[in-house]
């Protein structure tokens, strides 16, 4: 067969030739293999972050006090919420189930008078671990009877923190915040969906809302998570809170995101970077294919006589043409696949470097485009020297040293 | 089974064209053992790439087994070449990085032939001129002479109606080239193949049934062998 004869002598010429031929192939190998990797990690953050989004789940929203814009005089801080308007959107708007107000600062902590760590300190009520899916491992959440005394809850980094320190009994063992003396009442487990907040979990420190509003500065209220009743649609429980705040002080201006929305921007987001890595990829991939091209002119050029004892041999010139395309869809191929080895290597390690599950899930695409780009690029680039050998005068090749 | 009328071939590089053949008549019949000879650059070669139809002439008629081909394109005598010539090289041109087996295959590769046909016709040729033993050899393991019997066979395989020779004992030692001679001699003389040789060596050409000459642009035919 014709075909075989093709991609057996393709084979060898490339091989006669494969120090050339090699670094032909890094040009294929770098683009393709940074369209892989683009995908393949794409998939894996956006199905990563998803998953993570889920898991807070679709029915909470996050309310955050922002600036209201006002002539030019918007380098105002924005108004903070007080916490018994926070408390109040659950009895006086139909939409909302349950609230989660919580204050921020950040600052050191300090265990038997060594500073271990520095870290946020986050003023919360009881319903802030059921709105963030936060478990205690040991000891206990903070309550709601916890009002204004100085009790903490630790994230498990904190925890091993004070455990370096020579603390041998975590909870019930005292921790100095910002300057303030806590007991620890409970050690939170690892956080689930650690990508998609605003705070790390781990690291962090929970007392009650109304002891940092004593205890801290800075201690304002800005942001508030909720959790929207059942069947009630996002836009609809957007527009009634806004309202409530409104109502409330005219000044207090909020924004208000649902997961939904997060899901959305986050799927956006991954497209830009899709496209991104994809303009990358591409301009990788024509400098691999005029590499690609250039070893063909080469090969053709140094093998004129060949082409002419072909032709005197009753090979026509599609024949020739064919030949000289096997020969760059081969190369093309070849860095197709080593890039696609390469692509999936890089968003391995990547995954391994960011802690995210490494899954395959997009190999079938990665697959397709190592092969279907290989193909097509050999084809491309190759097209204008297998037809320049094609139209080479065969007597002219025949003298041809 | 060869007419050549009046093949006129004019070369033009730039301004100044150069009338290479000037009118050349030949017949060549089947089982002819036809030699042409002439000075270097007199137009032997040129006459031989019209006759294999490597190259187009100018004006004038070529009938090749009762067909025009002076008008045909390119895949068409591209096929011609492939089932009616075989060639043979002064400098034997095998494909160096192939194996005698499969340079003599190339032809029937080109025909589309099936792998075992290939395969088992090409060995028999290189049985045909005794290079059964070498066919896994490649080129650069050959001396001159043996690739030249390779070449032979390359061009044989096809079952040509017309083996064309340019300065085939050319880049061979005499007594070898006297060898390679011998198997047109014999090819001619048993199988009946008809044999064209280029040649600018007499001692070639005597040996041939038909000697022609080319000067001047035009074929001129010597008389026949004495005895």
């Amino acid at each position: 067969m014709i075909l075989k004869t093709h991609v057996k002598e393709a084979v060898r010429g490339l091989y006669a030739t494969k120090q050339r031929s090699l670094l032909a192939l890094v040009g294929i190998i770098v683009g393709v293999g940074s369209v892989i990797a683009m995908i393949s990690v794409g998939s894996i953050v956006k199905s990563e972050s998803l998953k993570q989004l889920r898991e807070l789940g679709t029915d909470i929203l996050t309310i955050r006090t922002i600036r209201r814009p006002r002539g030019n005089d918007t380098v105002r801080r924005p108004v903070a919420i007080r916490l018994k308007d926070a408390m109040g959107l659950t009895d006086r708007t139909a939409s909302i189930a349950l609230v989660a107000p919580w204050s921020q600062a950040y600052g050191q902590f300090v265990y038997a008078g060594r500073r271990i760590a520095d870290g946020e300190v986050l003023g919360v009520t009881a319903s802030f671990a059921d709105l963030n899916k936060l478990t205690p491992g040991t000891g206990r959440f903070l309550s709601d009877l916890d009002f204004r005394r100085y009790y903490c809850v630790i994230g498990v980094q904190v925890a091993q923190a004070m455990r370096q320190a020579g603390a041998t009994q975590v909870v019930g063992a005292s921790i100095k915040l910002l300057g303030r003396l806590y007991t620890v009442v409970g050690v939170l487990q690892p956080a689930v969906a650690r990508d998609v907040r605003r705070f790390n979990v781990d690291r962090a420190a929970f007392v009650p809302i109304t002891t940092a509003q004593r205890a801290f500065d800075k201690a304002a209220i800005r942001q508030i998570v909720v959790r929207m009743r059942p069947e009630v649609h996002h836009a609809v429980a957007t527009q009634e809170v806004e309202r409530y705040f409104r109502q409330r002080d005219k000044d207090l201006n909020v924004e208000v995101v649902s997961t939904k929305q997060l899901i959305e921007q986050m799927k956006k987001q991954s497209r830009l970077f899709t496209l991104l890595l994809g303009a990358i990829g591409s301009i990788s991939l024509i400098i691999g294919g005029v590499g690609v091209m250039n070893v063909m002119l080469t090969a053709v050029t140094e093998r004129r006589r060949e082409i002419g004892i072909r032709r005197a041999l009753g090979a026509n010139r599609k024949d020739i043409q064919r030949q000289f395309l096997t020969e760059s869809i081969i190369l093309a191929l070849l860095g197709g696949l080593l890039g696609l080895g390469l692509g999936l290597g890089a968003s391995y390690v990547l995954c391994q470097l960011s802690g995210w599950t490494f899954t395959l899930s997009a190999w079938a695409i990665a697959l397709g485009v190592g092969v279907g780009v290989g193909v097509g690029v050999g084809i491309f680039f190759g097209f204008y020297p297998a037809y320049q050998a094609a139209r080479l005068d065969p007597i002219a090749a025949l003298r041809a040293v | 089974m060869l007419r050549l009328v009046d093949i006129c071939k004019r070369y033009r590089v730039g301004p100044i064209s150069v009338d290479v053949l000037q009118g050349v008549n030949l017949g060549v019949n089947r089982g002819d053992l036809l030699s042409i000879m002439g000075a270097s650059g007199c137009g032997k070669s040129t006459l031989m790439n019209i006759i294999g139809l490597l190259d187009q002439p100018t004006s004038g008629s070529y009938l090749l087994e009762g067909r025009e081909v002076s008008t045909m394109d390119d895949d068409k005598l591209s096929s011609i070449r492939n089932a009616s010539i075989g060639f043979v090289f002064q400098s034997f041109h095998l494909l160096p990085r192939l194996t005698a087996q499969e340079n003599v295959a190339l032809p029937l590769v080109y025909r589309r032939l099936g792998d075992k046909e290939i395969r088992h016709r090409s060995q028999a040729v290189l049985e045909k001129v005794g290079m059964q033993d070498r066919s896994a050899h490649k080129p650069s393991e050959l001396s001159g002479g043996q690739q030249q019997r390779v070449a032979i066979a390359r061009a044989l395989v096809g079952e040509p109606s017309i083996l064309l020779a340019d300065e085939p004992t050319g880049a061979l030692d005499p007594r070898i080239g006297q060898e390679i001679l011998h198997i047109f001699l014999r090819l001619n003389a048993e199988d009946g193949l008809t044999v064209i040789v280029i040649t600018h060596d007499r001692a070639i050409a005597q040996q041939c049934t038909r000697r022609t000459r080319i000067s001047d642009g035009v074929l001129h035919e010597e008389a026949p062998r004495q005895g």
